[in-house]
């Protein structure tokens, strides 16, 4: 297959700059935007918001890390499909489009002074404040899994080290082996993003070690895109994944992590040579410093402008903002970033902030050459965010091995395109 | 990026709209917001730099034309069929502006 490379990132980098020649909208008042996070809703927000204000609107973006590890295409760092360098991006492109960039941590947010403040001491003040936090995790949630657990039995869902050393234990591992991947209950980042992982893990598996196999200790019955998932795993890696549903053992309550086994509410003990779990999750710490999270451990917004309820001049995107009927997913994060960043615009510039829209693909690979997807369109329609009947859906069961060649072939389309959209 | 969208489009759009900005400066952000999401997959203005085909540079009429063929099954796609379902022929007809207005 082709491979993602960083110059190919580079390239697709400098056939975005054109689109940024002049800003849509330069004239009127202006003002300052601060978007903190530097993912797939935060680093959409701030393109988007210099590339419509133009001049007369600041916008400094604050995101800790140099280089941004997509948790999109993590699961083909651990498939082995593409290297880790392939998937970080960094935020040169973004200073070039005029975004001040700050490599720091938000400590405080001072919502009467308008200020965000930092680990580095920086005070930065703001009219419009545009939260990105992604998630975090709900350490303790279950029984004997913390941070220094992680360390251990990795749980890969941010990307960075943690899919670093998650690979390596799979490189690690010996033939016959059984890798345990516990996805967690709804609501969590990325739904289909658990069984993408288990069929690149088996990919993986099957053109190396053979004699290992896959077992999913859920913590639900259903997932995303089950009935495709399920036809592929069995079309291509036979009987190398094995699916426990939540029913069956219950839900993943406690971990074993000297004897590297996860333990259930009924429970079952599954010891694994690597195990991956994935716990529950929360919005990221920034939305809890700004407090904007409800007791849910979500941010609560008007869908309509994704401004926080509990906030003023403060709007929450991405994974960490309760965007329902929106997924969590990297797509719908960059469609709400570059949509509120116009909305932020308009609001400083004193126009009526219009209507939003939305859409969201997402593309897994079941094999390099066997993608799968499900899309929608999301609309505003009698006052609530809908998605729009009779657009989307999943791909058809059944379709021909070209029509799934396609589909895989496009989903790395769709990650050069929206890196370069957002990061390039 | 220096005309939004086409004079064509600036009616369209309108109806739908709040009446609190000018009828153009309420469809053009219509426009533009419904436009956006295209950029995901289509690439940066349009401009894709991998296996997706790219829409910058096509007349309006032209991306109109093709999202009415998907969304009405006349042109087949893996996933251009399922998006087009979303939006309506102003929609669609705003969005197009939008895109062949971009540089």
């Amino acid at each position: 297959m082709t491979t993602l490379t960083r110059r190919e990132f580079a390239a697709a980098a400098g056939a975005s700059a054109a689109a940024f020649a002049a800003p849509a909208v330069a004239q009127g008042k202006g003002g300052r935007i601060v978007v903190v996070g530097g993912g797939f809703g935060g680093a959409s927000a701030a393109k988007y918001a210099k590339m419509f204000g133009g001049a007369a609107v600041e916008v400094t973006l604050i995101e800790p890390n140099k280089t941004f590890y997509t948790c999109p295409f993590s699961n083909l760092v651990l498939g082995g499909l593409l290297e880790i360098g392939a998937i970080g991006h960094g935020f040169d492109a973004m200073r070039k489009h005029g975004v001040k960039v700050v490599h720091d941590m938000v400590t405080g947010v001072d919502h009467a002074k308008k200020t965000v403040t930092t680990a580095g001491g920086a005070s930065i003040g703001w009219d419009k404040l545009i939260l990105s936090p992604g998630i975090d995790f709900q350490w303790g949630k279950i029984k004997g899994y913390d941070a220094a657990a992680a360390e251990k039995i990795p749980h890969a869902w941010k990307a960075g080290p943690q899919t670093v050393l998650l690979r390596k234990q799979l490189e690690a591992m010996e033939d016959g082996g059984v890798v345990v991947l516990a996805p967690p209950a709804n609501p969590f980042r990325c739904p289909p993003g658990p069984y993408e992982r288990a069929s690149m893990i088996a990919h993986y598996l099957k053109t190396t070690k053979p004699k290992s196999k896959v077992l999913i200790v859920d913590s639900k019955d259903k997932f995303s895109k089950m009935p495709l998932f399920m036809e592929g795993w069995k079309k291509v890696y036979g009987p190398m994944i094995e699916f426990i549903p939540q029913k069956k053992d219950g839900p993943v309550t406690e971990v074993d992590v000297a004897n590297n086994t996860v333990i259930t509410e009924f429970g079952a003990k599954h010891k694994g040579a690597v195990v991956n779990l994935i716990p529950p999750q929360k919005a990221g710490k920034v939305a809890d410093i700004a407090g904007v999270t409800s007791k849910s451990g979500w941010a609560p917004v008007d869908r309509r402008t994704f401004a926080s309820t509990m906030q003023k001049d403060v709007y929450v995107i991405g994974d960490a903002s309760i965007a329902s009927p929106m997924p969590k997913s990297g797509f719908s994060a960059s469609s709400q970033g570059k949509v509120v960043a116009a909305g932020a615009v308009d609001s400083l510039g004193g126009k009526a902030v219009a209507d939003p829209s939305f859409a969201n693909t997402c593309y897994s690979l079941v094999a390099p050459e066997y993608g799968i997807s499900v899309a929608k369109v999301y609309a505003w329609q009698g006052g609530k965010l809908v998605g729009v009947k009779g657009s989307g859906g999943v791909s058809p069961k059944g379709a021909p091995a070209s029509f799934r060649a396609e589909e895989a072939r496009y989903a790395r389309g769709w990650y050069a395109s929206i890196a370069a959209d957002i990061w390039g | 990026m220096k005309q939004l969208y086409g004079p064509a489009v600036a009616g369209l759009a309108a109806a739908a709209l709040i009446a609190l900005a000018p009828a153009g400066a309420a469809a053009e952000s219509s426009g533009r917001n419904l436009a956006l999401s295209c950029f995901s997959c289509h690439g940066p203005a349009g401009k894709s730099p991998d296996t997706i085909p790219g829409i910058a540079g096509k007349s309006a009429a032209f991306i109109a034309q093709e999202m009415i063929a998907f969304r009405d099954g006349k042109r087949k796609s893996s996933v251009m069929m399922r998006i087009g379902k979303g939006y309506t022929d102003a929609e669609i007809k705003a969005l197009a502006g939008y895109i062949s207005g971009l540089k």
